[in-house]
C-alpha cells in the first residue's frame, strides 16, 4: 500500500515536472518571440562596445543604387544570353538555394545558364575563372572565394570581354559592379535579440560568451564582431570567454564547441558564425546532457533549412537567427546583371542586401523559407 | 609477417628483468614510445589547462576520437597490406546521408544504419576489386572514388543537409552503455576486434605476409587478391561506422563532412607505428596514434591557444610526436642489447 502511495507520488512528481519544464520551454520561446526585434538596438553603454572592432568588408559604404533591385522584373536584358553562375561551393545549403533559384530564373526570362561550383577551394575557383572565359558567357555572377583574390580574377575576365557582376563578397578592390551584404548590421541584430532575450530569460545572471568561429575570412570576422556589439549593447557586463575555430563545418564545429564547453563550463551563450557552426555547438550541448532552453542562448547567421527546426523547438536553446538571404542575393544579383548588359550600370554600381532577422514564431519561420529555401 | 615473429620473441624468462622482456619486442616497443608521446602531451595539457584531467574532458576526448579510431582500424590493415584508402573521409560522408536519408524515407533506423554500412563496404569492393584484379595503384583508385562518393554523398541530400531526421538519429552517438558513451563502446568493439583479427587470425599473417613481400606471400599460396579486396571492404565498411557514429552524434546527414578525413585517419595510423612500406603496425598503435591527435586538438583548445597558432602547434606536435617516438625507440633498443 505504502509502496503503492510512494509510486503514484513519484509518478506525479514526475509528470509535474515534466509539465514545468513544459511549460518553461514553452515560455522561453514565447518570449524570444516577445524580445524579438528588426531593428539595431544602440548600446546602453558605449564603454562595453568600445573595444569591439568595426565592419571591415563594406569599404565602399553600405548606400545601394537606386533601383526595384529585389522584385522580379517584366523583361530582362539577360533573355536569349549566355550567363555563367559561379558558386563558393554548392555542398552548402546557402549556395544550393542559390543555384535552385537562377535555374528557376534561366527558365522564366529564357536564358542559357551553366553553373560552376568552386568547392571552397581557392585553386579551383582560380581554374574556374580559366574554364567560365572558355564557355564565352556574354554575362557572368561571380562569387569570389577570398576578396583580394577576386580583384585579378574580375579583372582577367573583363578583359576577356566579359560582363561581370560580383555578389556575396566584396572584390578588395572596386573593379565590377557588386551585391553584397552588411556583414556587420545583420549579425549586430541578431546579437540584440539574443541579448535581449537573454536578459529577459535570465536576468542578471553573468552571460558568458563563446564563439564558434571561422578566423580566415574577414567577412566572417564582421559576423563575430557584430554580434557581439549587439549582445553588448544590451549585456554591458557580458564577457567573451573563448572563440574557436570551428572550421564552418558541423563536424570539425561539433569537436570545436565541444572542447570550448570543456574549458568553460560557465558559458551560456554561443554565437555560430554560420548554421553549421550553431549545429555543432548544439550537437556538443546535446552530448553533454545540456540541450534545453533553460541552458542559455545559441544565436547564429545564415537561416538554412535545418537549423528553422531549432528555432522553432520549445526545448532548443537557439533562440536568434538572421536570415543571410539567397532568393535576395539571385534576384539582385540578376537585375544588376541585366542592368548591366543593357549598359545601365557599372563598376560603382553596388546593391546591399539586408539580413533579415528571423522570428523565431512558426509564421516568421514559414515566411521566411517560402521566399528564400521554396521547396520545389 | 613481423607481428607473428615478434610474438615468439616476446617470450617470458631468460632472466632479464621484465622491462627489458617487454621491449625485447620491436613492436611493443613502438607502442611503448607512442604511449610516453601521448602521456608527455597529456602532462603538457594537464599542466597548461585545470580542466584538461577531468572525467568529463576524458568522455569528450574519447567521443571524439571515436569516428577516428574505426576508421583507422580499417586503415591500419590495408596500410600494413602497402595499401592506402583515400577515400575513406568522402565514404564517411556518403554512407551516413545514406543512412539518414534512408531514415527520413521512413526506413527503420537501425536497417537505415545497416545500409549505410553496407553500402561503405560495396566502395571497398568497388575499390579493391579494380585495385586487386587490375593492378591500378591504391593510391589513383581511391582518389577517384574519393571524389565520386563525395559527388553521391551531394547527390543523396537534396537540399546540402538533412532535415527530418527520426527523433532517435542521435540516440546512436549520444547514449551510454555501462556508463560509458556509446561511440566509444562502438570504437572499442571495432579496435578488440581488428586487435584479434590482425594479431591471431591465419588473415591476419596474411596480411602482414603480403605487406612484408607480395609476391612471396603470393608464391607461398596467398590469394592476394582476394585477401587485398577483403582489406578495402573492411576499410571502407569502418569508414562507413565511423560515418553513421558521426553523423549520429551530430544529429545531421550532411554531405560536407568528413572533409580532410583521410589525413586524420593516415596520420593516426603512422603515428600509431605502421610503416608506410608495410608489413608493419599493430592496431593498439593506431588507436593511441588517434588519441594523439584528438588529445592535441582538445588539449589546445582547453589552453586556449588561438586559432592560427594551433594549426602551427598541430603540425609542429605532429612531427615531434614522431621524432620523440624514434628517438625513445632507438633508446630502448640501445637498453635491449646493453
Amino acid at each position: 500500500m505504502n509502496r503503492n502511495v510512494l509510486r503514484l507520488a513519484g509518478a506525479s512528481a514526475i509528470a509535474l515536472g515534466a509539465m514545468i519544464s513544459t511549460a518553461l520551454a514553452e515560455d522561453a520561446t514565447a518570449l524570444a518571440v516577445q524580445t524579438f526585434s528588426d531593428e539595431v538596438c544602440e548600446p546602453a553603454d558605449p564603454a562595453a562596445v568600445a573595444d569591439i572592432p568595426s565592419g571591415v568588408s563594406g569599404f565602399t559604404g553600405y548606400d545601394s543604387a537606386p533601383g526595384a533591385w529585389l522584385s522580379e522584373p517584366e523583361a530582362s536584358a539577360l533573355t536569349g544570353k549566355r550567363v555563367a553562375l559561379t558558386v563558393m561551393g554548392l555542398g552548402q545549403p546557402y549556395f544550393l538555394a542559390i543555384s535552385g533559384h537562377w535555374k528557376r530564373l534561366a527558365e522564366k526570362y529564357d536564358f542559357e545558364l551553366r553553373v560552376f561550383d568552386g568547392r571552397f577551394d581557392a585553386g579551383t575557383v582560380q581554374r574556374l575563372v580559366d574554364d567560365v572565359i572558355s564557355y564565352a558567357p556574354d554575362a557572368v555572377a561571380f562569387a569570389p572565394l577570398d576578396s583580394a583574390a577576386a580583384v585579378p580574377q574580375v579583372q582577367r575576365m573583363k578583359n576577356e570581354g566579359l560582363t561581370v557582376v560580383t555578389y556575396n563578397v566584396q572584390p578588395a578592390e572596386v573593379v565590377a559592379p557588386r551585391v553584397f551584404a552588411n556583414d556587420y548590421d545583420g549579425p549586430r541584430i541578431v546579437g540584440c535579440n539574443a541579448g535581449r532575450y537573454y536578459k529577459a530569460k535570465f536576468g542578471d545572471e553573468p552571460a558568458i560568451i563563446g564563439v564558434v568561429d571561422f578566423p580566415q575570412l574577414p567577412q566572417v570576422q564582421d559576423r563575430r564582431n557584430g554580434f557581439l556589439y549587439g549582445f553588448l549593447s544590451i549585456v554591458p557586463d557580458a564577457t567573451v570567454a573563448q572563440m574557436v575555430d570551428g572550421g564552418a563545418v558541423i563536424d570539425k564545429a561539433n569537436a570545436a564547441a565541444s572542447d570550448m564547453l570543456q574549458a568553460n563550463p560557465e558559458i551560456n551563450v554561443i554565437f555560430g558564425i554560420n548554421n553549421d557552426s550553431s549545429l555543432g555547438a548544439l550537437a556538443a550541448l546535446r552530448a553533454a546532457g545540456s540541450y534545453s532552453s533553460d541552458w542559455g542562448v545559441v544565436a547564429s547567421v545564415d537561416g538554412s533549412e535545418p537549423i528553422m527546426s531549432e528555432l522553432g523547438s520549445d526545448e532548443s536553446p537557439q533562440k536568434a537567427e538572421s536570415g543571410y538571404p539567397p532568393y535576395d542575393f539571385t534576384i539582385a544579383t540578376f537585375n544588376l546583371l541585366g542592368a548591366a548588359v543593357a549598359g545601365e550600370a557599372d563598376e560603382n554600381t553596388q546593391v546591399v542586401v539586408g539580413y533579415p532577422p528571423i522570428a523565431p514564431s512558426e509564421d516568421g519561420i514559414k515566411s521566411w523559407l517560402d521566399r528564400q529555401y521554396p521547396r520545389d | 609477417m613481423a607481428d607473428t615473429d615478434s610474438v615468439q620473441t616476446a617470450k617470458p624468462g631468460h632472466g632479464n628483468s621484465g622491462f627489458v622482456r617487454l621491449i625485447r619486442d620491436g613492436h611493443n616497443l613502438q607502442t611503448i614510445a607512442t604511449l610516453m608521446v601521448l602521456t608527455l602531451m597529456c602532462v603538457l595539457f594537464a599542466v597548461l589547462s585545470d580542466r584538461f584531467l577531468t572525467a568529463s574532458n576524458f568522455q569528450n576526448i574519447m567521443r571524439n576520437a571515436a569516428p577516428l579510431i574505426i576508421a583507422s582500424c580499417g586503415m591500419t590493415a590495408v596500410m600494413i597490406a602497402r595499401g592506402l584508402d583515400l577515400s575513406v573521409g568522402s565514404v564517411l560522408a556518403a554512407a551516413s546521408v545514406l543512412a539518414a536519408s534512408l531514415a527520413v524515407a521512413g526506413v527503420p533506423l537501425y536497417a537505415a544504419f545497416v545500409l549505410g554500412i553496407l553500402f561503405g563496404g560495396g566502395v571497398g569492393l568497388i575499390n579493391g576489386t579494380i585495385i586487386a584484379k587490375l593492378s591500378v595503384s591504391p593510391i589513383i583508385v581511391t582518389l577517384g572514388m574519393l571524389n565520386i562518393a563525395r559527388g553521391v554523398a551531394y547527390l543523396i541530400t537534396p537540399s546540402a543537409i538533412l532535415v527530418g531526421l527520426p527523433r532517435n538519429w542521435s540516440d546512436l552517438g549520444t547514449s551510454k552503455l555501462a556508463g560509458l558513451p556509446m561511440p566509444i563502446v562502438i570504437a572499442i568493439v571495432v579496435a578488440c576486434l581488428f586487435h584479434v583479427i590482425m594479431s591471431y587470425s591465419t588473415f591476419g599473417k596474411r596480411i602482414y605476409a603480403i605487406g612484408g613481400n607480395e609476391e612471396a606471400a603470393r608464391l607461398s599460396g596467398i590469394n592476394v587478391p582476394r585477401a587485398l579486396i577483403l582489406l578495402y571492404v573492411l576499410c571502407g565498411t569502418t569508414a562507413a561506422i565511423a560515418g553513421i557514429v558521426l553523423s549520429s552524434r551530430v544529429g545531421a546527414g550532411d554531405p560536407n563532412i568528413g572533409v580532410g578525413f583521410e589525413l586524420q585517419v593516415i596520420a593516426a595510423v603512422i603515428i600509431g607505428g605502421t610503416s608506410l612500406s608495410g608489413g608493419e603496425g599493430r592496431i593498439i598503435g593506431t588507436v593511441i596514434g588517434a588519441l594523439i591527435i584528438a588529445v592535441l586538438g582538445n588539449g589546445l583548445n582547453l589552453a586556449g591557444v588561438e586559432p592560427f597558432w594551433q594549426w602551427v602547434a598541430q603540425g609542429i606536435v605532429l612531427i615531434a610526436a614522431i621524432i620523440i617516438d624514434r628517438q625513445v625507440q632507438d633508446g630502448m633498443r640501445n637498453v635491449k642489447k646493453g
